[in-house]
């Protein structure tokens, strides 16, 4: 089939509704700001950043393929922060601290976040604008939310690693 | 010309020079109004949605409809109310209705372009302006739609090129000047962008939007927060990225101290940035 049609030699579908029966939700709660975003990818790491982005990626109506996206790549830079740990392991499995490896994985958890941090904004800036312009509502501080997720997920990430590796015998 | 005649090129006159109420007065005091007029119907809603009463502008321009479906100002205004609503379908079944009376109008084109880029449909957005520019390449509805879109995108550069070529046809074009200023407020140059705001707001000093963010620009500017140009253009986010990137590497080589010095700065800037603007918001308040 042709893909135009008419005298305008107009596309067929641009002119076809495409919006269904759309209603704008009447705004929720405000989005954070996306640049705070980074300040818990640093210190919090995969895991932590990926919940935060998940969570305001509902808030500024990110569509599903994004969300999916944003918890693929959540996912690699957690297997990415396992495979780190196994090479520079702060314990082993005889529970003694090599305090040698301590910066290496400090540096290398703030690289993933942060290589997270930049990917993600790439397609979450787009959406936060037109989340600006669709309701105007201003942002919300990320302080308590995200000082919560950089302690508490950061050391969730922290068990999850060190527990596979106990629990598979890696260590 | 009638009576009704004369209170319809009224009210219209009240609606250019953005008294709305006072449409509204002119019309509602007319013993015989013209029901069967389309503007009548057209005016009674531009009206009530320049209060922001959508509902009742949807009424009107319901009843409107009921007599002449294919009146496009009817149809226009519709899309504008109901999109102000939340209502993105009925919106768009109304400018498509509109598209189809009059498919080769640029207007149209770009309006449903807003709506589709609301609904976060950039590229169907894209093409539709690409469609209107077909049509009218010179437009400044246009451009006006391609510089938003491309705001929208995070793409400041288009849109500082696309408000330039706005600029270029109409040196005098407040939305022009806001577009810029908007682009050049986004690539942190505060200065460029609060000239282009100041003149948007001396052409509509009404604009509350266009006068709010050109106060922010101008404190923005002041020469007390010149130290902090840097950290506007290249982000906070980027800024931050930077300083710890300069820290890590300098603690890497064995350069501690220097790093020491780099996090002092760093740390002064941040301050610097927390403190200095409140400070200069509330004197302008004073002023």
């Amino acid at each position: 089939m042709s893909n135009f049609c008419g005298p305008h030699g107009r596309p067929d579908d641009l002119l076809s509704p495409t919006l269904g029966d759309q209603q704008l939700q009447p705004a929720g709660r405000k989005p954070w700001q996306p640049t705070s975003l980074l300040y818990v990818a640093f210190f919090g790491g995969a895991l932590a950043y990926t919940v935060i982005a998940l969570i305001n990626g509902r808030r500024i109506g990110l569509s599903k393929d994004k969300q999916n996206l944003i918890m693929l790549l959540g996912f690699i830079g957690l297997v990415a922060s396992f495979i780190m740990h196994y090479f520079f392991p702060v314990i082993d499995g005889n529970f003694t601290l090599h305090t040698e490896n301590k910066l290496s994985i400090r540096l290398g958890d703030r690289i993933i976040g942060t290589a997270l941090y930049l990917i993600c904004s790439s397609f979450m800036n787009e959406a936060n604008r037109i989340y600006q312009y669709r309701c105007k509502t201003g942002y919300e501080s990320l302080l308590g939310t995200g000082i919560a997720a950089v302690v508490g997920l950061g050391s969730a990430q922290l068990i999850i690693i060190y527990g596979t590796m106990f629990i598979t015998g890696i260590l | 010309m009638d009576n009704a005649d004369q209170a319809l090129l009224l009210a219209r006159r009240y609606i250019d020079i953005e008294q709305p109420a006072r449409a509204l007065e002119t019309l509602d005091k007319l013993s015989n109004a013209p029901m069967q007029n389309p503007d009548y119907w057209y005016l009674r809603g531009r009206a009530l949605y320049e209060l922001t009463r959508y509902e009742e502008a949807i009424n009107m321009l319901q009843r409107g409809l009921g007599q002449r479906p294919d009146y496009t100002p009817l149809l226009y205004m519709m899309c504008n109310c109901q999109d102000n609503t939340g209502n993105l379908a009925e919106a768009e079944r109304a400018i498509l209705a509109a598209l189809r009376l009059a498919p080769e109008e640029p207007a149209f084109l770009c309006r449903y372009a807003y709506l589709v880029a609301k609904a976060g449909q950039m590229d169907k957005a894209d093409r539709l302006v690409d469609e209107a520019a077909r049509i009218s390449p010179q437009d400044p509805m246009v451009l006006h739609a391609r510089a938003s879109l491309s705001l929208l995108r995070g793409n400041d550069k288009e849109a500082a090129s696309h408000s330039r070529e706005m600029l270029a046809k109409d040196p005098d074009n407040p939305v022009g000047h806001y577009m810029y200023g908007l682009s050049q407020y986004n690539s942190g140059k505060v200065s460029n962008a609060a000239r282009h705001f100041g003149t948007a707001v001396r052409y509509d000093p009404k604009d509350q939007d266009t006068a709010r963010i050109a106060r922010q620009s101008r404190i923005a500017s002041h020469w007390l927060l010149w130290p902090l140009r840097p950290l506007y253009k290249l982000g906070a986010a980027y800024a931050w990225i930077a300083a710890i990137s300069t820290v890590f590497v300098l603690c890497i080589i064995g350069q501690y101290r220097i790093a020491g010095y780099v996090c002092k700065i760093y740390l002064v800037f941040c301050l610097y940035s927390w403190i200095m603007p409140p400070i200069l918001r509330w004197w302008y308040r004073q002023r």
